[in-house]
């Protein structure tokens, strides 16, 4: 009798310890990567919109140095009175008129050089520095882009277009942009957002080609619509209003409706799916924020491997002030889409560009030319490729 | 009514999902003003992934408010959206006692605040930190814009059956007490003050219209699977309306036919009590509220003046680049004088130009005259406007020795704290060798102890210790290569400095701990309000070796906490703006001399009770 | 019955030379030294040879554990003597198998592979024909070791499973070399189909524009994995490799033992041992996620499919060194139970066992192995170091017998005869209170599973394995 109840207990044994291995292993495969497993995880629902695929990008830096001393011109602004200050009135050439900080008018400017645009624009130049704050300050940012179709055409773009007609016109004759407006060979003018840094430059562009298309946002208040009339633009003006608007097979402009300071609403920026890489976003300020960028592409776009490859532009953090200063680290965040080629300039911030090269980013390094401040940089006339 | 502010300035119409963003978006408009933050103590927001909703901070409550988007639908009249607000408080804060016992739960969770940050994510898991719900409408071309806050004035459950404790030892909550018992209305109410302000002022025009109405939801039962009854007790649900523009173009929406209306009216109108004075009203001319002048503080522009100390190679050149970049990366400026000459300046490349660099040519900042010093200020502040002002010392001067100066430039500054960077690796035999690198750690409101990659854990230890005998009232941050947030160091808003951060508790000390050292800091308490007369005068009679002053009073003729601070001789008082639940104190920092004036403040306190 | 009818690793009995715990010491602290000192000498970034691209040194890994298991296990060590492998010292003999097994893996990698299949089949096998492509060094050289590192995985589960799960039928009566010819060609044409069905697509993936008219792009299992790449299938095959060692050694070949019927007892083993590695493999899987959040597709590192598929692998792994070392030098300890008991105690016993190695070598690898800190940094691959260790313990205990803890002695004519009934379990019966205690086993397990998956986000939370 004890030796059956040893016997039964032994077999129970011998079946609990089956049975636990068994249930463990059965648990995992039949629950483990199950739909009802990953309900307790939060999903993002992604729209994974298919907009084609190019085979290469070019991006060729005309300029990135909006401005040249940078506290002179946030003194400017906030001795206009901050930053809800609209631009056109904080008197920076092309539309300053004289009368001083906060005093300036769409109206009185244009009316110095309006019959000068776009044609005269050294004459034009020089009228306005003699009326505007620190006449020597503006730069501009605008970059030419290249992108090489699946059948090996290329077409090419031009994102912004500066600021100062003067360091522009050096800028555009520099990287042969003029010989190209000229020749028709710029397919379109996208405008990031109303900024004088990537805006007020216009009339270099129309000079030597004003019937070029122009992208704009719906964001552009009316005195930015009437330059762009001031400007004898003469060519087909798209106001972009849809959230993502395919421009070429593997080129989407997606568009962000952000205030900015100084009286600008909304940024445009560039998505590119590059075949065989992935996804390529290129921006002039990303005044939405790099992250809100990534997301919003991440969550709306279709783009091989489903990979983020590379990035161009100004790199803004967020328009957010956060809440929990520890977790500031952009560098981090940064990380998690897993960029392969960064190429940031501009509004970046220097640290910033440092860090993230400390942090073994595949940054690519410019060679700070032309006044270009750091190698961390893409600088001005530096080129990046992404895709060949 | 002009929306371009916060919607596309040339769009045809605007559909109803882009509703939700325009509140976003006017917050973020309206925080381009500095004195909007601090009128409504923002302490800023992030974007959720997905962009579903947003969190956000405000000095009010510690803990965090969630806004997520519930639905938004096109009507006849126009787009509306509704929004759910919820409030997720810091663990330990008193407040998640009276939620529900699923916040609870949730809050103690370690993933809790990785999960705030993503709530939106997680509907189901946020549900029970909702407070409120907000409506917003536009009515077509524009014409008016409204807002609406829905919320129960005071929600209570009681658990008829008691919550037993999981190990069926005792009640969580005894039978007939209450799992909830939360005035939801009044947690929503700054937030929604925020986002009604915020409107004001990218709109630019104040709200034509506001409406209060109420009704009663009567009470309920329900049960749980267990079988335990939770009674729902009767609860008034308040309606807050405010439009803006022609108020005839909105339906009015959310009157049911027991709703009471309480009030109804313009901004001139009948008002009740609570909103008589709310910011709506206000900040669509914030230059008009500045000279009202009763947010005073809120429109102090004057810079902040921060005394960057820390012997030679202690990384001070670092932190300011660092600094910089911060403030320019959010449009504002700093400003830095120097007199470091010769030594490797500020990194010429982020203000190129430099202009806002301003070098003393005497060699040394503690032997020039404030004149030349206040001359510096000046000319910065009126080309540049900085946000900040850095005084950057020498590695070897003793910034003692610049507070008296400081003292003759308050029309000028603010001034902040005196930030002593501490090198990790050599500190140890520095703070032994020199006393100047001793007095600059004694001096020190901010301690940042730098290169701690340098060093191991038991120096590091040894090192705080160390500080800690010199100064142990400064909050100190360990780095590595000056990394630090700004914003962790410094409060930009002059009315709300944080207790907490301002003086750790430190124990009663009295003369004669560092009394051979030089320089010593003594506290003293107070049990009860001061005279405000009687404070002055004992300020004024200070004897000079007091070289500095901070605390937190209450006074007689005030209910709110005050901010102290006295700088060589001169002081300022200002509202603390915050709850203050601890024993009002003041410590004095200088050489040791007699401060009987201080401390018969609280011997006679009690008698003065005015 | 005399023991040439049995394979030389059944023929001997390894007989611990000290008493007490003393050679399993000795022996781990020579195999230690040991792993440093090649370790230093062919793998170590800052070593001599730096093998550790890492995907070269990945290649040299998996190809040598093959070239053990074909020396020792399928051809029974032919053509080497087996009164030379009973005479021999341990030390001589450990030397000549090990480069024997180096040449022949010499000869496969480069002569197969690279100049044979590289040059006239398939061009990515062959570095130089990629680089004169246009192709960076670097690149070429990875992906062309990824490709032949990849053949090797796969065979490093197919053949062990042909002799363990099939026990070498229908060739088991073959004399060698015939049978090791047989099963080698027979694993590897296997292995092969495998190979195209699961990586080829991956390769084709790597190079741009893909190679759309060579492979099919993008991969079938693309939605199902989230992901294109082929770390999905580098995940369930790993752990198939893993669990065929599980079945081998701390199992004993339970529970599928216990079916009599030849076919069917070679057809569950084999089928069940993949779909325990499946069950392990989506574990291992849906355990990151838990721990590190929901993947996002089109990130990198620590929050890509890609990765968190190959971090199965790695922690599969680490579930196999432990393993192997209870086998060889604890005796498979415990021992004093009935043997479900045993097998479900050391299945336990190993899994922790493998949760501590993982948190050590995460803490501690980059400070003397010369990878980098972090979990996902491409300069870090535990699979390399861990398959490294893995193989010297092979080389001491099928080559050297143990040495110098163990010494080989014959098995006696009725231990040999134990071998041969062995390979039906009569141990565990059916009966009503096993099927009670199978029962309250299988809720208990299905409740550890439970506890363990509520836990992982807690985990994630709240420890930091590497700061």
């Amino acid at each position: 009798m004890s030796n059956d109840k040893k016997v039964s207990r032994r077999d129970f044994m011998k079946g609990a310890a089956t049975g636990l291995c068994v249930g463990a292993f059965a648990g995992m495969g039949l629950y483990s990567y199950s739909p009802w497993a990953y309900s307790r995880l939060p999903k993002v629902q992604r729209k994974l919109e298919d907009f084609g695929a190019c085979r290469s990008v070019r991006v060729t830096n005309i300029s990135e140095t909006s401005w040249f001393n940078n506290a002179h011109l946030i003194g400017d602004i906030h001795e206009a009175g901050g930053l809800l200050v609209n631009q056109y009135t904080l008197n920076w050439a092309p539309f300053a008129n004289g009368k001083g900080s906060a005093k300036g008018s769409y109206d009185e400017a244009m009316a110095t050089i309006k019959d000068l645009i776009p044609h005269d624009l050294e004459k034009a130049w020089e009228i306005q520095k003699g009326l505007s704050l620190h006449p020597e300050n503006p730069g501009g940012y605008s970059c030419l882009i290249e992108v090489e179709a699946l059948d090996g055409t290329i077409t090419k773009y031009l994102l912004d277009t500066g600021w100062s007609y003067e360091w522009m016109d050096a800028s555009f004759k520099r990287e042969g942009i003029d010989e190209m407006l000229k020749a028709h060979e710029i397919e379109a003018l996208f405008i990031s957002h109303e900024h004088w840094d990537h805006f007020w430059g216009l009339p270099v562009t129309t000079k030597y080609d004003p019937r070029i298309p122009l992208y704009v946002h719906d964001g552009f208040y009316k005195e930015g619509l009437q330059y762009i009339k001031d400007c004898k633009h003469t060519g087909d003006l798209k106001v972009i209003k849809d959230p993502v608007t395919r421009i070429e097979s593997g080129m989407a402009l997606l568009k962000f409706d952000v205030p900015i300071i100084n009286r600008v609403f909304g940024e445009t920026s560039l998505a590119f799916n590059v075949q065989g890489k992935g996804l390529v976003l290129i921006s002039g300020c990303c005044h939405q924020g790099i992250l809100q960028f990534a997301d919003f592409a991440y969550t709306n776009l279709k783009y091989d491997n489903d990979r983020f490859y590379g990035i161009y532009g100004g790199l803004h953090i967020s328009p957010f002030e956060d809440w929990d200063p520890k977790y500031d680290d952009l560098v981090i965040s940064l990380g998690k889409w897993g960029f392969e080629r960064i190429g940031c300039n501009h509004c970046t911030g220097h640290l910033t560009a440092k860090k993230f090269i400390e942090a073994g980013y595949p940054v690519v390094r410019g060679t700070a030319r032309f006044r270009s401040a750091s190698k961390d940089y893409l600088g001005n006339g530096d080129k990046i490729a992404f895709g060949c | 009514m002009n929306l371009s502010a916060i919607l596309p300035p040339s769009r045809t119409r605007t559909e109803a999902r882009a509703l939700p963003r325009t509140l976003a978006n006017s917050l973020l408009v309206a925080c381009q003003e500095r004195p909007f933050k601090r009128l409504t103590g923002w302490r800023g927001m992030a974007p959720c992934i997905g962009g579903r909703g947003w969190t956000c901070r405000l000095a009010a409550h510690p803990g965090i408010y969630g806004v997520s988007v519930t639905d938004a639908q096109d009507t006849a009249t126009g787009p509306t959206a509704r929004l759910t607000l919820h409030y997720f408080p810091t663990p330990d804060e008193d407040i998640l006692e009276r939620m529900p016992l699923a916040a609870v739960l949730a809050a103690t969770q370690p993933e809790y605040p990785a999960a705030v940050r993503e709530f939106a994510s997680w509907p189901d898991g946020a549900q029970c930190f909702a407070i409120a719900s907000v409506n917003l409408a536009l009515a077509d071309n524009d014409a008016a814009l409204g807002l609406s806050l829905m919320a129960v004035e005071h929600s209570r459950v009681i658990a008829e059956d008691g919550v037993p404790l999981p190990d069926g030892d005792g009640w969580l909550v005894a039978p007939g007490d209450a799992e909830v018992d939360l005035a939801e209305r009044e947690l929503a109410m700054p937030l929604f003050e925020t986002l009604a302000a915020a409107l004001s002022l990218s709109l630019g025009e104040r709200p034509t219209l506001f409406t209060r109405t109420e009704r009663m939801e009567p009470g309920r039962e329900t049960m749980t699977p267990d079988g335990r009854r939770f009674r729902t007790m009767d609860a008034t649900i308040v309606t807050d309306s405010i439009v803006w523009g022609d108020a005839t173009r909105l339906p009015a929406e959310d009157l049911c036919a027991d709703a009471r209306s309480i009030a109804h009216g313009g901004p001139d109108g009948e008002l009740p009590e609570d909103v008589h004075k709310a910011l709506w009203w206000t900040t669509h001319d914030l230059a008009a509220l500045e000279r009202a002048g009763e947010h005073a503080a809120a429109f102090d522009m004057r810079p902040r003046l921060v005394v960057l100390s820390g012997f030679l190679g202690a990384g001070k050149t670092t932190f300011l680049n660092q600094l910089l970049e911060y403030h320019a990366s959010r449009d504002e400026m700093v400003a830095i004088i120097q007199n470091e000459i010769g030594q490797t300046g500020v990194d010429g490349k982020l203000l190129e130009g430099d202009d806002s660099i301003v070098e003393l040519d005497e060699g040394c900042v503690c032997c020039t005259l404030a004149g030349s010093l206040a001359r510096g200020i000046e000319r910065l502040t009126a080309s540049f406007h900085p946000e900040v002002i850095v005084l950057e010392a020498t590695g070897l001067a003793n910034p003692f020795n610049l507070l008296d100066e400081i003292g003759a430039l308050r029309h000028l500054v603010r001034f902040d704290s005196v930030t002593t960077l501490v090198d990790a690796d050599n500190a140890a035999r520095i703070l032994d060798d020199c006393d100047i690198a001793r007095n600059q750690v004694r001096a020190a409101d901010i301690l940042v102890l730098n290169k701690c990659d340098l060093v191991d854990d038991a120096t590091r230890a040894a090192i705080i210790r160390r500080i800690r005998e010199l100064n142990a009232r400064a909050p100190l941050v360990e780095t590595s290569h000056a990394q630090v947030n700004p914003a962790l160091l410094y409060d930009t808003d002059p009315v709300q400095i944080a207790p907490s951060g301002l003086l750790p508790n430190m124990p009663e000390q009295h003369h004669g701990s560092h009394a051979d050292e030089g320089f010593i800091s003594t506290r003293f308490g107070f049990a009860a309000p001061l005279n405000r007369a009687r404070l002055v005068e004992a300020l004024v009679s200070c004897p000079p070796e007091v070289f500095r002053i901070k605390g937190i009073l209450r006074f007689a003729d005030s209910e709110e906490p005050e901010v102290l601070q006295y700088v060589g001789g001169r002081f300022e008082l200002s509202r603390l703006g915050g709850a203050f639940d601890d024993e009002p104190f003041l410590v004095a920092i200088g050489r040791p001399c007699d401060l009987s004036v201080l401390s018969a403040l609280s011997d006679t306190c009690e008698g003065d009770a005015a | 019955m005399d023991s040439s009818s049995f394979s030389y690793l059944e023929s001997r009995k390894l007989v611990k030379r000290w008493n007490g715990p003393i050679p399993a010491l000795v022996n781990t602290l020579l195999i230690a030294a040991f792993f440093y000192l090649t370790w230093w000498i062919f793998q170590d970034p800052r070593g001599m040879m730096r093998m550790y691209t890492p995907y070269v040194g990945y290649m040299v890994c998996r190809w040598l554990l093959i070239l053990f298991i074909w020396v020792a296990y399928i051809f029974d060590f032919w053509p080497f003597k087996r009164s030379w492998l009973t005479r021999t010292h341990p030390l001589v003999k450990g030397t000549v198998l090990t480069l024997f097994s180096v040449a022949a893996m010499v000869l496969l990698i480069k002569g197969f592979f690279v100049d044979i299949l590289g040059n006239f089949g398939i061009a990515y096998f062959n570095p130089d024909r990629l680089i004169e492509m246009g192709i960076t060094d670097f690149y070429s050289i990875e992906y062309a070791a990824e490709a032949i590192m990849m053949f090797a995985a796969i065979a490093s589960w197919l053949s062990p499973s042909w002799v363990v799960a099939c026990e070498n039928a229908p060739w088991a009566k073959l004399r060698q070399p015939a049978r090791g010819i047989t099963i080698v060609l027979v694993t590897f044409f296997f292995s092969m189909i495998v190979y195209f069905l699961t990586m080829h697509s991956h390769m084709a993936i790597l190079f741009y524009p893909w190679q759309k008219y060579t492979a099919i792009c993008p991969p079938y299992w693309e939605d199902f994995a989230n992901t294109v790449s082929g770390n999905f299938h580098i995940a369930w095959i790993m752990c198939c490799t893993v669990v065929v060692w599980l079945y081998e050694t701390i199992w004993e070949r339970y529970p599928f033992n216990l079916i009599k019927t030849d076919w069917l007892r070679r057809t569950a083993s084999f089928f069940g041992i993949i779909a325990i590695a499946l069950a392990l493999c989506y574990f291992l899987y849906y355990a990151q996620d838990l721990v590190w959040g929901s993947t996002i597709r089109g990130t990198r590192r620590l929050m890509a499919p890609d990765w968190r598929w190959l971090h199965v692998g790695e922690m599969a792994i680490f579930w196999l060194v432990p393993t192997l070392y209870l086998n060889f030098y604890c005796g498979n300890w415990p021992n004093k139970f009935s043997r479900p008991v045993n097998v479900c105690l050391r299945t336990l016993l190993t899994a922790v066992m493998a949760v501590v190695v993982y948190v050590i070598y995460y803490k501690t690898s980059h400070l003397f192995l010369g990878t980098q800190k972090g979990f996902s940094h491409p300069q870090q691959f535990p699979m390399i170091p861990m398959i490294w260790l893995i193989n010297i313990f092979l080389i001491n205990v099928w080559f050297m017998d143990g040495w110098p803890g163990w010494k080989a002695v014959p098995k006696t004519e009725a231990e040999l005869e134990h071998v041969h009934a062995e390979v039906v379990a009569t141990d565990v019966k059916w009966s009503s209170t096993l099927a009670k205690g199978l029962a309250v086993g299988l809720a208990a397990g299905i409740a550890l599973y439970a506890l363990i998956i509520n836990v992982l986000p807690w985990i994630g939370a709240n420890l930091t394995i590497i700061e």
